[in-house]
């Protein structure tokens, strides 16, 4: 079920615009945090963090720029654009609308709406 | 920041700094596992079976940066355009009055050039309507006494065996009166033979296309009507389909509706008659029908045409007739159509296309002008490191602005231009109701303003963007050295448009001259107060010419009964339709040598008198020359002359030579003259009118009596307004017969101005773009020698220092624009001369290299170009002399 990239793709570009958040970070940066958050149960393959990450850029939400990583290599830093932080805002209220119209549905008793 | 706005990296740099981005989080990845008790070996394999698909995701975000790259290059245009844009409105509103102007100026070309594009393109390159109508044909024949026109006999023979036609027809004009629906109508429309519509491309709908029993003898009679006729009299209504129409007194069914009007084929019918040539015509060889037809496809006209005239020939051959050089012609029907007018059309298109040029080169000038004044602004931005392409296309986007700006105002200008057009054109050039600002001059228009552009924008954006910074910071914003490269272009500029404006004001010069010459020409006739119209008599309720004579006479009883008149008939009038024409000799003497051609005209008694022709010797007709008198003639003076006739002409004895003068037995029956006239200007004050002879309506010969006598122009001289004369004839009219259509009702001045209201037009339209290109071409020349003014203000004042008088200074700019004009007159003159010869053909009374009107050119441009010269003469008379100090 987790396997499916497409249904996974708004969530997992939600969690990297939130990672992203407290400051910029790398890709690595990005998927450990995704991973400690969720407990390791999202990011299955942590590559497909990567395309998730160009197409943000491309959509104008996300930002990069050069710098080195705390193991002295040369790394590229995300970063929260204008954009992406409203981006941000309205996809956390569609996101929690829908997990609580899904809850609420699941935790139906009986056929009729109450 | 604008990373993103980072020039294209390299594919090479694009890989590696996925695969530092990839290898970076394997190797911090693999650090963590190590951390948590991993073996180095063990805790990189565990990385890379974590991350999963390297090269799967490395391809993958190589596709979206690709995405990304593009989309943004596309941003970073559209960004730049829109700071150009930003730029451009700022500094075209910071210099407003050149926008302006500039803008005006190509609003002008183009709204003046699209407007007679329209006029072009509606009445001579839109093709007619129906199916290949580039195949569709007009044949004629051209016999050696310039007639044209085709016998049954000749018809018969091609039609039988012609080859290079997929269909040929012939038709000829004819005219009714209907009734029965309102008031009783006089209709011009067409006789036509089998498979008419099928050479034309056209088919009847609503209803049905003659078809080939309809041209049978005896076959019950029915009719295709126009579209505008079946609108007018029967509201488009299908019923009229079938309903019955009554034709010269005949009942006739409507069968069909043509769908569009049908050009080309004189004049534009109204109805459409089936043509009955019976089969002992095949031996008639009187010239009297038209042909059209329909070429095969890829038969070029030229190899019809031979085809047509060797048929011709052999017909001629086997008839036993001499062949007289008659030749056939072979048009298509579009250049038939057009043939009359499509010089003078032709002419109002190149002469504001000569507009257009000058005001191309006046906008060029203008911005070439305004990009030297602009050097250091450029300078600046070139130090500050803008490149030189971006500079250039920044202001190539301020004159595509202009261009454009100047585009959308010259449209708006042609719609109302091409309105002021059709009104101010005679409304019988065929098509021209069509004529509008559609799709195509809208497109012709776009065409126009894309080529300012290129024209007029290219090259001033380049120049002006050569700047050497250095020079020009250090020289004060003169811009010294890119000014004088772009100083000689203006001063070129100016020389052409000024030899522009010759040839254009020349050629005015000789169409107003010509107007004017036609201005003073007689017409030979009483152009004021003489108003005339026509009325016929059907052979079916008057058999008898005696019954014609009859009514006539009737007719002008009640005209005379009505008031003070004076009225006459007439078979055919000046500048009006109708009248043949016969060889007249002098009987007795040697005279019967000398043959001379003469137009028939038949009058009633007073007709000279009427309409103002003025006899030379004799007397008019009377009453007593009626239908028993001794037969008598009015010859005109040319006709007197060429017969050769010494001494006094009335008394003396002429006779006809075609059958209708013949007696039974063939011999030339002899009409005493007792009356010459100097003969009116019947085709028009451009034409020399032909001999012409005047005969007794009453003494119509029998066979000329049906088209000669039948049909007639009633005309009027009253001291009542024209609207009294037009009720009086009517009266007079449906007093005698209420069911005649009274038609064809002009003032001889009326009929004057229509036979030159497309030359009156065209002279209009060629003075004032004459005008407008002098207009132009001075305020060039102005522009030109003020900016010069300007450039060496501080050359004046060093002059004025050193004790130059003002007068002094003014006669040295006025000079220096002077001598530009000068070079301009002389490039012009010898242009404006073969203009003025191509226009040969359209000039009347003056020579197509007419000294005056050179001479009158050249002092026009000369004192213009003075007065254009003086404003920035005086300017510079007025520099204080410290200017030179204070720079």
């Amino acid at each position: 079920v987790a396997t499916d990239a497409d249904l996974l793709r708004p969530t997992l570009e939600l969690l990297i615009l939130k990672s992203l958040t407290w400051g910029p970070r790398h890709g690595y940066g990005v998927a450990d945090w995704i991973k400690q958050s969720t407990g390791g149960h999202l990011l299955i393959e942590e590559g497909t963090l990567y395309p998730a990450l160009h197409r943000l850029e491309g959509k104008g939400w996300v930002e990069h720029e050069w710098g080195v990583s705390e193991n002295n290599r040369r790394a590229k830093f995300y970063r929260l654009a204008p954009r992406g932080r409203a981006a941000l805002r309205a996809e956390t209220t569609t996101w929690e609308t829908y997990v609580a119209s899904v809850a609420r549905a699941l935790a139906q008793t009986s056929p009729e709406p109450a | 920041m604008r990373e993103r706005f980072q020039l294209p990296a390299s594919r090479t740099r694009q890989a590696r700094d996925l695969d530092d981005e990839f290898e970076l989080h394997l190797s911090l990845r693999a650090e963590a596992l190590q951390r948590a008790g991993y073996a180095p070996e063990a805790a990189r394999q565990e990385a890379e079976r974590q991350f999963g698909d390297v090269s799967r995701v490395r391809s993958e975000c190589r596709v979206i940066d690709d995405a990304n790259r593009a989309a943004g290059s596309r941003r970073l245009v559209l960004e730049e355009l829109g700071q150009d844009l930003r730029l451009a409105a700022r500094s075209l509103r910071r210099d407003r009055s050149f926008a302006v102007v500039t803008l005006l100026l190509i609003a002008l070309g183009i709204g003046a050039t699209t407007a007679i594009f329209s006029l072009v393109n509606g009445v001579m390159l839109r093709p007619l309507p129906g199916a290949h109508p580039e195949r569709a044909m007009w044949i004629s024949v051209a016999d050696s006494d310039g007639g044209e026109g085709v016998s049954p006999a000749l018809a018969f023979a091609w039609q039988d065996q012609a080859r290079a036609f997929d269909q040929l027809a012939t038709l000829r004009a004819t005219s009714v009166t209907a009734t029965g629906i309102g008031e009783p109508l006089r209709l011009d429309g067409l006789r036509v033979g089998p498979g008419f519509l099928e050479v034309m491309g056209v088919h009847a709908s609503p209803g049905r296309d003659l078809v080939g029993g309809d041209h049978m003898a005896g076959h019950a009679p029915v009719v295709v009507l126009s579209h505008a006729l079946w609108q007018e009299r029967f509201g488009g209504a299908a019923s009229a389909i079938g309903a019955s129409i009554t034709l010269d007194g005949v009942a006739h069914t409507i069968v069909g509706v043509l769908p569009v009007p049908l050009h080309g084929v004189g004049g534009t019918p109204a109805f459409l008659l089936p043509d009955v040539l019976p089969d002992g015509w095949r031996e008639n060889f009187t010239p009297f029908l038209e042909v059209v037809g329909r070429l095969r496809a890829d038969v070029p006209p030229a190899r019809a045409r031979v085809e047509l005239q060797g048929l011709l020939d052999a017909r001629l051959r086997a008839s036993g007739r001499v062949l007289e050089g008659d030749r056939v012609q072979v048009t298509p029907l579009a250049d038939h159509l057009t043939a009359p007018f499509r010089a003078r059309i032709y002419l109002l298109f190149a002469a504001v296309a000569c507009v257009l040029a000058i005001a191309w080169v006046n906008v060029t000038s203008l911005l070439l002008a305004r990009g030297a004044g602009r050097s250091r602004e450029v300078a600046v931005r070139t130090s500050l490191g803008a490149s030189r392409a971006r500079l250039v296309r920044q202001l190539l986007t301020e004159h595509a602005v202009l261009a454009l700006a100047g585009g959308v105002a010259g449209l708006v200008m042609a719609a109302w231009l091409v309105g002021a057009l059709v009104r101010l054109l005679p409304g019988d050039l065929p098509r021209l109701a069509d004529v509008s600002l559609d799709a195509t001059s809208l497109a012709f228009g776009a065409t126009l303003t894309g080529a300012t552009v290129l024209l007029a924008g290219v090259f001033p954006a380049v120049r002006a963007a050569r700047v050497e910074p250095n020079a020009v910071l250090q020289d004060g914003g003169r811009g010294a050295s890119s000014g004088a490269a772009s100083d000689r272009v203006r001063r070129a500029f100016v020389i052409l448009e000024v030899a522009l404006s010759v040839v254009m004001l020349m050629a005015a010069g000789l169409l107003l001259r010509s107007a004017a010459a036609l201005g003073g020409v007689a017409p030979g006739f009483a152009a004021d107060d003489v108003l005339t119209a026509r009325y016929a008599l059907t052979s079916r309720e008057y058999p008898e010419p005696a019954q014609v004579l009859a009514a006539h006479a009737r007719i002008v009883d009640a005209l005379r009964a009505s008031g003070r008149v004076d009225v006459a008939l007439a078979s055919s009038i000046p500048l009006g339709a109708g009248g043949g024409g016969s060889d007249f000799h002098l009987v007795g003497g040697a005279g019967a040598n000398v043959e001379a051609n003469a137009a028939l005209r038949f009058v009633s008694p007073g007709y000279l008198r009427t309409m103002g022709i003025s006899l030379v010797s004799g007397r008019d007709f009377t009453p007593a020359d009626d239908a028993q008198a001794p037969r008598r003639i009015i010859v005109s003076e040319q006709l007197a002359t060429l017969l050769g006739i010494q001494g006094p002409a009335v008394g003396r004895e002429v006779a006809g030579t075609s059958s209708p003068f013949r007696d039974a037995q063939g011999a030339p029956v002899p009409w005493e003259i007792v009356g010459v006239v100097r003969e009116p200007r019947d085709a028009g004050l451009r034409e020399t009118p032909r001999p012409q002879v005047f005969i007794p309506l009453a003494q119509t010969p029998a066979e000329v009596f049906d088209w000669s006598a039948r049909a007639v122009h009633v005309t009027l001289r009253s001291d009542g307004s024209r609207a009294q004369a037009v009720s009086r004839i009517r009266a007079a009219v449906h007093q005698v017969n209420p069911a005649l259509a009274v038609y064809d009702v002009m003032t001889m001045r009326e009929r004057l101005g229509a036979s030159m209201a497309l030359e009156r037009a065209n002279t209009i339209l060629l003075a004032g773009l004459g005008f407008a290109a002098l207009v132009l071409a001075v305020s060039g020349l102005y522009g030109v020698v003020s900016h010069a003014v300007r450039q060496r203000e501080r050359e004046f004042g060093v002059r004025m220092a050193l004790g130059a008088d003002r007068a002094a200074i003014v006669r040295l700019v006025v000079r220096w624009g002077g001598l530009l004009t000068i070079v301009g007159l002389l490039v012009g003159a010898p242009l404006a001369m073969a203009g003025g010869n191509a226009l040969r053909s359209l000039l009347f009374g003056v020579n197509a290299f007419d000294p005056l009107t050179l001479l009158a050119t050249i002092v026009t441009l000369l004192v213009a170009s003075a007065a254009s010269c003086l404003i920035p003469a005086w300017r510079a008379s007025r520099i204080p002399p410290d200017t030179a100090l204070r720079a």
